[in-house]
């Protein structure tokens, strides 16, 4: 017989004698019967050797085809037959069996988010002291004793005469003493106010400084930079602004403000019908600043920048109450 | 600080196409945050004066009554409560339903227990006039229906509302002159500042004045002008300083409070008659000293306090407040006036000792400029006599000036200039920018010379830097090309502490546990419960309350709060915190380069706590996690055990690498802190943790020879301890590979566990290893006494 025409046969013998197979057991016999090591298909592969070349390309590629053909639809009946085995209806709708895993803080989800944005951008990532000298949390940032710049920022003073620090900006100077210019970092950690606290006032919060420092550093660069960096955070192109704002530690000195995002710069309850959402407070490192650091004004500039962590993460989660992230209440960590 | 919109227009042409919203916003761009813009008499239009006609119980409420109010036109029915007491005939404002009030609280027609009410009568606070609970009534001559802004002296017009800490550093720009001058820099118009007339001294008094502490007081003038009639000032002074939100009190102080916000200069008037010897004597007050100040406080003040004297006492606490011995009253005649500059810091030290901040002090501790002082004077004398004409000069302008005149001349790298802004500015822009805020700018080429007006020049603008910022800001923040910097590559450090973080709280997560953040603060009700002595913790000066005190010296004080507070709402949890502790008497980092102090140490710490509602082994829940942890850290820990009062009796460890306490593992002690259930603890020092190296792990080959596992179960003395069977089973055959423990139940004192042979040469046969079974048996009664079970 021509083998085209039996391979046909086997396959058209294969199909009749599948649609009437209804256990798994005849099944199997099934396969063994046309693709086990003595089956029918299984013979025909393996005298494909013997045949001229020419011919054992045509044949050899059908013969394949069929197999697998057999195989794929072994497979679609597996399943039917073994449908037929279970023998009670299973209601698949009940929920799946959960593995109980716990859950990261949000405050700590937000800080990975920022970090990771941060370190693929070549800044490192520092932590510093909590308890904080006067000089690096104010005097090496500019702001000397009885400075009106000090209201700003109520203080918690401890008996030693430390402070716990108002903002992470006490690295500013801890960083260019230690790795000097150029350097590119960011500071997240948990800072103090000497505040009472209510829905939106909390002691205790968290921030993360930036600071970049190099030859030719300039305005256009820190906005481009933050413009950039809001778009990672947010994942999407934002639109910035900046307005003059007032730190002693830089010169000049700017609010950046965020095009809102809740409402694409209409005007909403989230912005307070502004369009923009206050987002940073940032400027180019003053020259007094730089010199505490042990970098030289005439040869480096750089910027700097204080994002409000805490801010963001209750942006984004819409928490209206900030002494829920300090509360330690299941329910609410639970949530994140 | 309020600005109204129509005083601004006394100093610069505003086109009248510009809103004072939009003003707003071109200052907020460029100058300073207006954090809103209102108008208080256009939303107050729609309130009328209403007569009460009659008033009667509610028939469903005790506290409320019904009125019927006439409003001119017609005569309405509402309801009241009882914050403020009401007769018959009174005339007061009413809000018409519907309305809605500059507070934002909307006036509706509504029904109030079931009778209705079609308006409210307003107190001052729910009109936004002020912020007392006070109702303000009119005369019989005012009739009913006539709009409040025409029955009584509000403020017109818009109201720009300045964030201060804007103008933390701007002394010029506490005053509508100084905004002014802004406004004319940001639209290219001039400043017209107020015109000053000479002065026509007079020598009826003998007015003296001494400055003892020059440094304190570098200047003050005195002058004293008679003929005073203290009346209210006039209408149109009475309007703008309400819109700046300052109560109109009689004209001589209206007229020192308009010039404190016209120009920024604080000013102080003295009745004569309580200037004893007509002296004026500027010192600092002698340590302890009492003073009654106008408010009718008694103040405690030191030797740093500034006080202003007369011949023979206290008369005002300079540039903070004035005495209540030496106030302008209804029947003064004579006053003397005072323009002084006082030393910022020594008037923010005392302001903020006594903490009374005062619109003075407030000024004061920004630097003002000692030239102003002369001005205000001068202006001061001018409206008064404008105001009260018979006002008469009756001294000679006394002027003690000790100010060194600051002229700062900056020298303005234009190169400089352009790589802090990022693009070339042109020349012709930025003199312009400078000239329009009164710089003087000479020089050309590369460098310009730009001279510092005296009231920029105190501590504002000293640098190269701050002409950048003015100039940058004037051209505008947002018109400057953006441009991403231009780096080297190179390779980020990466910090490893900062990783394992990470890897640890995933870690944990993964097993289950919820972070929690706490306070960095306990209190003292805490430190005695746990045992800390008084000299081990770090307190702060000042705190809200007494159990935020203290510093945290261990994280389990506030976790085991958590773990109360949540016992409420769950039975089953497992919490983490990973965060710093404070430890008093061990040097942290190095507090300054200039000094050898020390900061205190702060380590972080990971602390852990598991709770059960029907706690199974709790103990070994805990140390399982913490086996777990340190196995997906890679590090090979060990136990010893540990005793301490918060630990539970016998159920206590110390997790040990290398020889070196990593921290604890335990259930805590009740006695404690007694809690509703049992607690299993870890807390492991994190720092220590990071300074491990661990090594990196290597492939082992898998093995070649089945291995065979035998288990045996043993009843043993209570007093054998799991660790010594298994090295005592291990020592037995070089064969044994492993010996795992499997289970044991303190009823019957059994131990099950399971022992794996293996020959890396060879496969063993059943006997050899049944042969080492009997020596382990053999071996185990020998030491422990054991029996097969």
């Amino acid at each position: 017989m021509d083998l085209t025409k039996e391979i046909n046969k086997i396959k058209e013998d294969f199909l009749a004698e599948v649609n009437i197979v209804k256990t798994s057991k005849a099944l199997a016999d099934l396969e063994v019967k046309y693709l086990g090591r003595k089956g029918e298909m299984t013979r025909i592969l393996r005298d494909l050797k013997n045949l001229a070349a020419n011919e054992k390309q045509k044949i050899g590629s059908l013969a394949n085809q069929v197999k697998n053909e057999i195989l794929s639809e072994i497979k679609k009946v597996t399943a039917v037959v073994k449908g037929e085995t279970i023998e009670e209806d299973v209601d698949i709708s009940r929920p799946g069996h959960k593995i109980e895993v716990g859950h990261l803080h949000p405050s700590t989800q937000v800080q990975y988010e920022l970090e990771e944005i941060f370190k693929s951008m070549g800044f490192m990532v520092l932590e510093g002291p909590e308890i904080e000298s006067d000089y690096y949390n104010f005097e090496s940032l500019n702001i000397p004793t009885y400075h009106p710049a000090r209201d700003a920022q109520d203080t918690f003073y401890l008996e030693d005469g430390n402070v716990l620090r108002t903002h992470t900006s006490n690295m500013q100077v801890r960083t260019m003493q230690k790795y000097g210019a150029p350097v590119r970092a960011v500071f997240p950690g948990r800072v103090f106010r000497y505040e009472a606290t209510d829905a939106s006032h909390e002691t205790t919060f968290y921030q993360l400084e930036g600071l970049m420092v190099g030859e030719d550093i300039n305005i256009g660069n820190l906005v481009a930079t933050m413009k950039e960096i809001f778009s990672g955070i947010f994942n999407k192109e934002v639109k910035v602004r900046l307005r003059p704002g007032y730190f002693p530690f830089v010169e000049p000195g700017f609010e950046l403000d965020v095009e809102c995002l809740v409402c694409g710069g209409k005007g909403c309850p989230v912005c307070k019908k502004t369009g923009w959402v206050e987002m940073i407070g940032c400027g180019m490192v003053h020259p007094e600043v730089l010199k505490f650091g042990k970098v030289d004004p005439k040869k480096y500039t750089g910027f700097a920048f204080g994002l409000g962590m805490t801010r963001l993460v209750m942006l984004k989660h819409e928490i209206d109450d900030i002494r829920l992230l300090l509360s330690g209440d299941l329910r609410f960590l639970k949530q994140f | 600080m309020k600005i109204s919109f129509d005083w601004l227009k006394r100093y610069v042409d505003i086109p009248s196409s510009l809103t004072a919203d939009e003003l707003g916003f071109k200052l907020t761009m460029s100058t300073v945050e207006v954090e809103e813009v209102f108008n208080l008499s256009k939303e107050l239009k729609d309130i009328v004066v209403g007569k009460l006609l009659n008033v009667e119980k509610h028939p469903n409420a005790d506290k409320l009554h019904v009125a019927q109010v006439n409003i001119g036109d017609k005569i309405i029915q509402l309801i009241f409560g009882q914050v403020v007491k009401l007769k018959k005939g009174d005339r007061l404002p009413v809000a018409v339903a519907p309305v809605t009030l500059p507070t934002g609280l909307t006036v509706k027609k509504s029904k109030i227990r079931g009778v209705d009410s079609h308006g409210m009568f307003c107190l001052n606070s729910e009109l936004g006039i002020s912020d007392e609970d006070k109702c303000t009534f009119f005369g019989d001559d005012v009739k009913p229906g006539t709009p409040i802004t025409k029955a009584m002296t509000l403020a017109e017009g818009a109201v720009l509302d300045i964030e201060n800490k804007s103008l933390t550093h701007r002394p010029d720009l506490w005053s509508h002159v100084g905004i002014a001058r802004e406004v004319g820099a940001i639209l290219g118009k001039k400043l017209k500042e107020p015109t000053l007339s000479q002065i026509d001294e007079g020598d009826e008094i003998d007015l003296k004045i001494e400055i003892v502490d020059k440094d304190a007081c570098p200047r003050y003038i005195g002058v004293a002008v008679s003929g005073i009639k203290v009346a209210p000032s006039p209408d149109w002074m009475q309007k703008l300083l309400l819109a700046a939100g300052m109560r109109p009190i009689n004209n001589i102080v209206d007229i020192t409070n308009f010039i404190m916000l016209e120009m920024g200069q604080p000013l102080h008037a003295f009745d004569v008659e309580q200037v004893i010897g007509k002296k004026i004597v500027v010192k600092k007050a002698t340590e302890g000293q009492i003073f009654t100040t106008l408010d009718g406080q008694k103040r405690k003040l030191t030797k740093d306090d500034l006080l202003i004297d007369d011949s023979r006492r206290a008369v005002a606490i300079a540039g903070v407040m004035g005495g209540e011995n030496s106030e302008v009253k209804r029947g003064t005649k004579t006053i003397i006036l005072e323009s002084a500059n006082f030393d910022a810091v020594s008037i923010r030290r005392t302001s903020t000792r006594l903490g009374l901040r005062t619109e003075a002090s407030t000024r004061f501790e920004k630097a003002l400029d000692p030239e102003l002082a002369e001005k205000a004077a001068k202006r001061a004398v001018n409206l008064i006599q404008e105001i009260i004409p018979t006002a008469k000069v009756s001294s000679k302008f006394v002027d003690v000036n000790y100010a060194k005149k600051k002229k700062i001349i900056i020298n303005l790298d234009l190169d400089r200039l352009n790589l802090v802004i990022g693009e070339e500015i042109p020349i012709a822009k930025i003199k312009q920018i400078l000239t329009s805020l009164e710089f003087k700018v000479s020089g050309s080429g590369k460098t310009l010379k730009v001279e510092v007006p005296s009231f920029r020049a105190q501590r504002d603008v000293t640098i190269q830097e701050d002409l950048i910022e003015e100039v940058a800001r004037i051209y505008g923040f947002n018109n400057i090309k953006v441009t991403l910097p231009k780096i080297q590559i190179e390779r980020p450090k990466i910090d490893l502490e900062k990783e394992l973080e990470k890897k640890v709280k995933n870690q944990l997560t993964g097993m289950g546990f919820d972070e929690v953040k706490n306070y960095s603060f306990i209190g003292p009700s805490q430190q005695s419960k746990f045992g800390y002595k008084e000299n081990e913790l770090i307190k702060l000066k000042s705190y809200f309350s007494e159990d935020q005190s203290l510093m945290r010296p261990s994280m389990v004080p506030n976790m085991l709060i958590n773990v109360e507070n949540n016992l409420r709402f769950f039975d089953d949890f497992k919490i983490f915190e990973l965060g710093t502790v404070y430890k008093k008497n061990k040097l942290g980092e190095q507090a300054s380069p200039k000094t050898s102090h020390y900061l205190p140490f702060q380590p972080k710490r990971l602390t852990g706590m598991i709770v059960q509602k029907r706690p199974q082994d709790l103990f070994f829940e805990v140390k399982g996690v913490v086996d777990s942890l340190m196995q997906a850290l890679n590090l090979e820990v060990n136990y010893i055990e540990n005793k301490h009062d918060w630990v539970k009796t016998g159920l206590g460890l110390k997790i040990m690498v290398n020889k070196k306490s990593l921290g604890y593992v335990y259930i805590f002690n009740q006695g404690v802190y007694s809690l509703k259930v049992e607690v299993g603890i870890f807390d492991i020092d994190f720092d220590q943790i990071a300074k491990i190296n661990p090594k990196t792990k290597k492939y082992k080959a898998m093995p070649e020879y089945p291995a065979i596992t035998r288990d045996l179960a043993l009843v043993i003395s209570s007093k054998v301890k799991w660790e010594d069977i298994k090295s005592e089973v291990t020592k037995v055959d070089k064969l044994i590979q492993d010996v795992g423990f499997l289970s044991f139940y303190p009823e019957k004192k059994s131990l099950a566990f399971s022992i794996t042979f293996r020959s890396n040469s060879r496969t063993l046969e059943s006997k050899e290893v049944d042969q080492i079974i009997e020596k382990i048996i053999q071996k185990l009664q020998e030491k422990f006494n054991v029996q097969l079970r």
